[in-house]
C-alpha cells in the first residue's frame, strides 16, 4: 500500500459557503414540503378527507338468478349459470411469462396477442385491460383457483373478475323462437342483466327477471365490500321457473321432422305446431328458418330466424278452413247431412269465375255430399254453402271459432285474425261469401286456425292454446257445436286422408283425420302471386281417440307445392312419433294395400239418423 | 473542532506536491493521530435519528402490510407469508446495522484509495446485467438480481443502490485531490465509465434514480469546489437535454397528427401532465398521485390511527415509493412532521459532520451524503404530496426495500468513521 497523503485540513472558507449554500437549499426544500402538507391535510383536509370516503363508496350489485324455463315434465329448456369477465391491472404485472403461462394452461388463450395487448396498455398507462370475455365457469374457476394459490407478493398480476349471468340450453336448437334470445346488459352500479329479446323469455319477463341486490360500502381493490364498512344491503331475489307446455321430446322430434322438409322443399319459411286435443296445450312448436340458442349460427343478418310463425305470420287458410266451416253450417242447419251440392267445375258469380280443381275427370266434381265435398275440397260445394249462409253468418262463425281474435298465447306480438267485416262490404258480396267459405278472404294465424281444430277433436268444444302450463290447467272448454257434428267432418277427414290429397299422411295402425291445404299467397290488395304457394296440412291423430292436432306449413316451397305433397309427410313423421311416444295402442288392423277399403272406415261414415 | 497545530495551514488547492504526499518529518503519524473518539458510533445523534427512522419504518410497514393480508385476494395461511413484507424488512434493518458497523470500523482512507475500485465494480456488475444472459440466469432481467433464499423466498438486490454509495466514494476521493491533480488522464477515463454506469441504470429503464446519481455526482462536483459557471453550464445543458427527451413524442404527435399515446416515451409527457392536474386523468396517469393526496388529506392532524389507513389499499406501491401517504395518513400531520423532521436532522446532521470533519473527503462524503438523503426525500416526498411527477425513487430509511436500506446505512457507517476522526 502507497502511503497515504496526509488528509488533515482546515475547512476552506469556499467549502464552507458552499456547504451552506446546499445545507440552505435542502432546508428551504424541507420547509416547502412541510408547507405542502400543512396545505393538504390541515387547509383542504376536511375536503379531500370527504372525498376520499365518498370515492372509496362502493355499489356492489349482488346477481339475482334469472328463472329456469321448463318444459311440461319439468326438464329445462334454458337455464341460468354465471360467466366471467377477467380483467387484469397491466402497471401491476410482475412476472409476463408466469402469468401468461397461467391463462395459457387454464383458459386457452393464445399468449402472443395478450402480450402484446398487455404491452400496449402499459404504455398508455391504462388500469384495466380484459383479457377473456364470457369464461365459462369450468373454465374460469380451476384459473381462479390456480391463481389465487399464489402467494400474495407474488402474484404474476393484479386480476378481477366480473360475474356474467348467461343462459345455458340442454339443446340449443330446440325451439328457439319460443324460448327467445337474452342480451347481456352490462350495468356496473345495477348489476350486469339479461335483456330478453323475444318469446318466453320476453312474455314472461316479470317473472323470470328476479332483483339485484345491493351492498354498499368502502369497497376493496378486488371488488368486494370490506365488511365493517357496510352501510347498506338488498338480497337479491331470484326470478322464478316458468313450466312450459311444450315436451323437449315432441319438440325435437318436430324439429327434427321439420328438417327434412327444409332441406327437400328449401321454403321461405316453414312451421310445425303440435297441440294437444283435448286440453288446446301447445307441446311443440317449430319454426324454420331458425338458429342455435349459444352460438347464434343462423342470426346474422336476420331477424327472420327470430320470428315464431304460429302467431305472427297471417295467411289465407284455403282448404284447411273448409272443415270448419262445413261443422258450423251443420250445427246451425245451413247445411245437412244429406244435403248435394252439383259441381261443374267452376261456378259464375257476377263477371267472376270461382273453380274447383278437378284431377283428372275435367268436368268437375258432380253431385257432392257434404262429406264428399270435403273429401274432393270441392270450392263450388263450399261456396253454395257460403252463399246460401250468407256474409253475416259466415263472419259470426268465423268469430264463434276464435280465427278473428288473437288466441291470448302467452307469447309476445300475437297478431289477430281478420276479415272485412259485413258491415263495411260495399260491393261483391256474392263472391265474397263464396271465398270465405273456401278459405279465401280471411287471414288467420297457424295458431289459431290449429286451435280452431279442437272443436273439431274434442266433441265440439273450443280450447283456447296455451304454452304456460298453469294456465292451460285453469282454462274450461267453451262448447261451439253439437259433438255429433263434429264427429261427422272429423270422419269425413278421415276419408280425406284415405282417399283423398292427404294419402302421405296414413299412418300404420291408426286412423288419421286431416286436411290439405295449397294456397296461393296473397298479396294485399293486390290478388294472388303467381307461382307462390303456401301448402299446409292439418290433422287430427288418432282421429276415433283425439290426442294430437298436428299443422304443418310451408310458406313458398320448392320442388313441389301441394299440402298433401310437401306438408303432409312431416305430418306422418311427428304423428308415427307421437303414437310411439304416448304408447298409444294401434286400434286398426294393418292394411294389406295401401289402397282403402271402404269398409274398413264404415264407422266413421254418418249413417241414418242424422240431420 | 481546532485544527492540528501539525497540519499544513496552507490554502486548500496550492498545497506542494511534497505536502499532500508526505507527511512533514517533523509530524507523527497522522493514522493514530485522526481517531479521537475510539467508540463505535461516535456521532451519537445520527446514530439516534436512524434507530428512530428504522422503528418508524418497521411500524408503518406493518401497518401496510395488514392492509394488504386484508385485501380478499389473500389467502395466505402461513404468519411468516402473511407478514414476509414487515419480517424482511426487520431483517433488512438488522442487516444494516451490521454494515453500518462494519463500516464503521474501516477508516475512511481505505474508501477513499479504492473509490474508483468499487465504481468500476458497480458498472461491470451494471453491465453484466443488462448485456449477458447472468442477469437473466438470476431472473433479474431488469433492475434486480433475484437470489433464491431458502426459508425466505426470493430476495431481490439493486445494484443501482450500491452505484449510488460507490459513485459518491469516487466523487468525494476525486475531488478531495487537489485541483492541480484531479483531472488527470485517469480521472477522465473513470468520469466516462462512471457515465456509462448512470446511462445503464437510465436504460434499465430507472430514469429516476440516474437523475439521482448524476445529482449526487454534480452536488459533490459543486461541494467540492467546481466553477460554477461550467456547472451552471451543465446544469442547463441537461436540463434541456431531459426537456427535449421528454418534449419529443409531444412535437412528433403534433407534427404527424397521431394521437400522443401511440409514442413510446410518451409516458414522461403524460406523467408531467398528471402532475400539473391529476384530478383529470383519474384513472390512469394521475391515480396514483390522486390516491396518494387523498391519503395524505384524510389524515388530518393527528391521523386516522395506525392500521386505520385505507387508501394504502387503493395505492399500488404503498410500502416502496408511496410509504409517506400511509404515514402521512394514518400519523397525519403531526406524525408526517415527525417524518419530516427526523430525516432533516439527519440531513442536517450531516452537513453539520461535513462543517467540523478534519479531512477533505471526510467533508465532502458527509455533504454528500446529506444530499443523497435531501434529494431522495425530496423527490419522494414532493412526489407524494404532488409536487412532482411520479419518479420511482424511495424514500430513505422509511420505504421497503433492502438494497437501498443496507446501502443507505452502509454510508451512515462511513459517516460515523468520519466523525471518529473529527
Ligand atoms: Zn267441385
Amino acid at each position: 500500500m502507497r502511503q497515504p497523503p496526509s488528509q488533515i485540513s482546515r475547512i476552506s472558507k469556499e467549502e464552507r459557503w458552499r456547504l451552506q449554500v446546499a445545507g440552505g437549499l435542502c432546508a428551504l426544500g424541507g420547509v416547502a414540503l412541510a408547507a405542502r402538507l400543512f396545505q393538504l391535510q390541515i387547509v383542504q383536509g376536511a375536503e379531500l378527507r370527504e372525498l376520499a370516503a365518498r370515492r372509496r363508496l362502493r355499489r356492489r350489485p349482488i346477481l339475482a338468478r334469472r328463472g329456469a324455463i321448463l318444459d311440461r315434465w319439468n326438464r329445462p329448456l334454458a337455464r341460468s349459470i354465471y360467466q366471467y369477465h377477467l380483467a387484469l391491472d397491466p402497471t401491476s404485472v410482475r412476472n409476463p411469462d408466469q402469468f401468461l403461462e397461467l391463462v395459457r394452461t387454464h383458459l386457452k388463450i393464445d399468449p402472443r396477442p395478450l402480450e402484446q395487448a398487455i404491452r400496449e396498455a402499459q404504455a398508455q398507462g391504462r388500469r384495466y385491460l380484459r383479457f377473456a370475455t364470457f369464461v365459462p365457469p369450468h373454465r374460469a374457476e380451476p384459473f381462479l383457483k390456480a391463481y389465487r394459490a399464489i402467494p400474495i407478493r407474488e402474484k404474476p398480476a393484479i386480476i378481477n373478475k366480473e360475474v356474467i349471468p348467461a343462459r345455458e340450453y340442454p339443446n340449443s336448437r330446440l325451439a328457439p323462437q319460443v324460448l327467445g334470445l337474452v342480451q347481456l346488459e352490462e350495468d356496473p352500479d345495477e348489476g350486469n342483466r339479461l335483456v330478453p329479446v323475444g318469446g318466453i323469455e320476453k312474455s314472461m319477463e316479470a317473472r323470470l327477471r328476479g332483483v339485484n341486490g345491493i351492498e354498499e360500502g368502502e369497497g376493496a381493490p378486488g371488488g368486494l365490500i370490506i365488511p365493517e364498512t357496510l352501510r347498506a344491503r338488498t338480497l337479491p331475489v331470484d326470478g322464478k321457473p316458468v313450466r312450459l307446455t311444450l315436451d323437449a321430446a315432441i319438440q325435437e322430434a318436430a324439429e327434427q321432422a321439420l328438417d327434412a322438409l327444409w332441406q327437400k322443399h328449401r321454403p321461405a319459411g316453414a312451421l310445425a305446431l303440435v297441440l294437444d286435443a283435448r286440453t288446446g296445450e301447445i307441446l311443440a312448436l317449430a319454426n324454420r328458418p331458425t338458429f342455435d340458442l349459444v352460438t347464434r349460427e343462423g342470426l346474422k343478418g336476420q331477424m327472420e330466424a327470430l320470428r315464431n310463425r304460429a302467431i305472427s305470420f297471417l295467411y289465407e287458410p284455403g282448404s284447411t278452413l273448409k272443415p270448419l266451416i262445413m261443422a258450423i253450417a251443420l250445427a246451425d242447419a245451413q247445411v245437412r247431412l244429406t244435403s248435394r251440392f252439383h259441381c261443374k267445375g267452376s261456378m259464375p258469380i257476377g263477371k267472376r269465375r270461382i273453380r274447383c280443381v278437378v284431377h283428372g275427370k275435367g268436368r268437375g266434381h258432380g253431385i257432392q255430399t257434404p262429406e264428399e265435398a270435403l273429401l274432393n275440397s270441392c270450392n263450388v260445394a263450399m261456396a253454395q254453402i257460403g252463399m246460401r249462409a250468407g256474409l253475416e253468418w259466415l263472419y259470426s262463425a268465423l268469430q264463434r271459432l276464435h280465427l278473428l281474435e288473437p288466441t291470448g298465447v302467452e307469447l309476445p306480438a300475437e297478431e289477430s285474425g281478420y276479415t272485412t267485416p259485413p258491415d263495411e262490404v260495399r260491393w261483391g258480396r256474392d263472391l265474397r261469401e263464396a271465398n270465405l267459405a273456401f278459405g279465401q278472404g280471411v287471414q288467420v294465424t297457424p295458431l289459431a286456425l290449429a286451435a280452431a281444430y279442437t272443436v273439431l277433436a274434442n266433441e265440439g268444444q273450443y280450447r283456447r292454446p296455451h304454452i304456460l302450463y298453469e294456465n292451460a290447467q285453469r282454462e274450461a272448454p267453451i262448447p261451439v257445436i253439437e259433438p255429433l257434428y263434429a264427429r261427422a267432418v272429423v270422419a269425413a277427414l278421415v276419408r280425406a286422408v284415405e282417399e283423398g290429397t292427404g294419402k302421405k299422411a296414413r299412418l300404420d295402425g291408426y286412423w288419421v283425420a286431416g286436411k290439405t291445404g295449397t294456397a296461393q299467397k296473397a298479396i294485399p290488395g293486390r290478388g294472388y302471386a303467381s307461382g307462390k304457394y303456401i301448402a299446409s296440412f292439418i290433422g287430427i291423430v288418432p282421429a276415433d281417440r283425439p290426442r294430437a292436432i298436428i299443422m304443418v306449413l310451408a310458406d313458398e316451397p320448392r320442388n313441389g307445392y301441394y299440402g298433401g305433397e310437401v306438408a303432409a309427410p312431416v305430418f306422418r313423421q311427428i304423428a308415427q312419433f307421437l303414437m310411439w311416444h304416448w304408447k298409444v295402442p294401434p286400434n286398426r288392423a294393418p292394411q294389406s294395400s295401401r289402397t282403402p277399403q271402404r269398409p274398413v272406415y264404415e264407422e266413421f261414415t254418418i249413417t241414418g239418423g242424422i240431420g | 473542532m481546532k485544527t492540528r497545530a501539525s497540519a499544513p495551514l496552507k490554502r486548500h488547492g496550492t498545497l506542494s506536491r511534497a505536502a499532500v504526499y508526505s507527511a512533514p518529518p517533523s509530524a507523527p503519524p497522522a493514522k493514530p493521530a485522526l481517531t479521537r473518539n475510539p467508540s463505535l458510533f461516535p456521532h451519537r445523534t445520527l446514530f439516534w435519528l436512524t434507530v428512530f427512522l428504522c422503528v418508524m419504518s418497521l411500524v408503518f410497514l406493518f401497518s401496510v402490510n395488514i392492509g394488504e393480508v386484508l385485501k380478499p385476494n389473500a389467502t395466505q395461511t402461513s404468519l411468516f407469508h402473511l407478514f414476509r413484507l414487515a419480517i424482511m424488512q426487520a431483517l433488512w434493518v438488522g442487516v444494516g446495522f451490521v454494515a453500518m458497523a462494519l463500516m464503521a470500523a474501516i477508516p475512511p482512507r481505505f474508501w477513499q484509495q479504492s473509490a474508483w475500485v468499487w465504481m468500476a465494480l458497480c458498472v461491470g456488475v451494471l453491465a453484466l446485467i443488462q448485456f449477458t444472459p447472468l442477469g437473466h440466469a438470476f431472473n433479474g432481467a431488469e433492475r434486480w438480481i433475484r437470489v433464491p433464499v431458502p426459508v425466505l423466498g426470493a430476495i431481490t438486490i439493486q445494484p443501482s443502490e450500491a452505484f449510488k454509495l460507490a459513485s459518491l466514494f469516487w466523487f468525494c476521493a476525486l475531488y478531495a485531490l487537489p485541483e492541480r491533480r484531479r483531472w488527470t488522464r485517469g480521472a477522465y477515463l473513470l468520469l466516462a465509465v462512471w457515465l456509462f454506469g448512470v446511462i445503464l441504470v437510465e436504460r434499465q429503464p430507472d430514469l429516476g434514480t440516474a437523475m439521482l446519481i448524476f445529482a449526487l455526482g454534480v452536488g459533490v462536483a459543486f461541494l467540492g469546489g467546481a466553477s460554477l459557471a461550467k456547472l451552471g453550464l451543465l446544469l442547463a445543458t441537461s436540463v434541456l437535454g431531459i426537456a427535449a427527451l421528454i418534449i419529443t413524442p409531444l412535437i412528433k404527435s403534433h407534427l404527424s397528427g397521431e394521437p400522443l399515446d401511440a409514442h413510446k416515451t410518451s409516458y414522461r409527457v403524460q406523467r408531467i401532465m398528471a402532475m400539473l392536474d391529476p384530478w383529470s386523468d383519474e384513472q390512469g396517469f394521475g391515480y396514483q398521485m390522486v390516491h396518494a393526496q387523498l391519503a395524505v388529506g384524510s389524515g388530518g392532524l393527528t391521523g386516522v390511527g395506525l392500521g386505520m389507513g385505507r387508501e394504502k389499499r387503493y395505492l399500488p406501491a404503498a410500502e416502496s415509493d408511496y410509504i409517506f401517504a400511509t404515514i402521512a395518513e394514518e400519523a397525519g400531520f403531526l406524525g408526517g412532521i415527525i417524518a419530516i423532521s427526523l430525516l432533516g436532522g439527519v440531513v442536517y446532521a450531516c452537513f453539520h459532520l461535513a462543517m467540523r470533519a478534519r479531512t477533505r473527503f471526510g467533508r465532502l462524503f458527509a455533504g454528500g451524503l446529506a444530499l443523497w438523503i435531501a434529494l431522495s426525500a425530496g423527490i419522494n416526498l414532493g412526489m407524494a404530496l404532488g409536487l412532482l411527477p411520479t419518479v420511482g425513487i424511495p424514500l430513505p430509511f422509511l420505504s421497503a426495500g433492502g438494497s437501498a436500506l443496507v446501502s443507505l446505512m452502509a454510508a451512515l457507517g462511513v459517516a460515523q468513521s468520519i466523525a471518529r476522526e473529527a
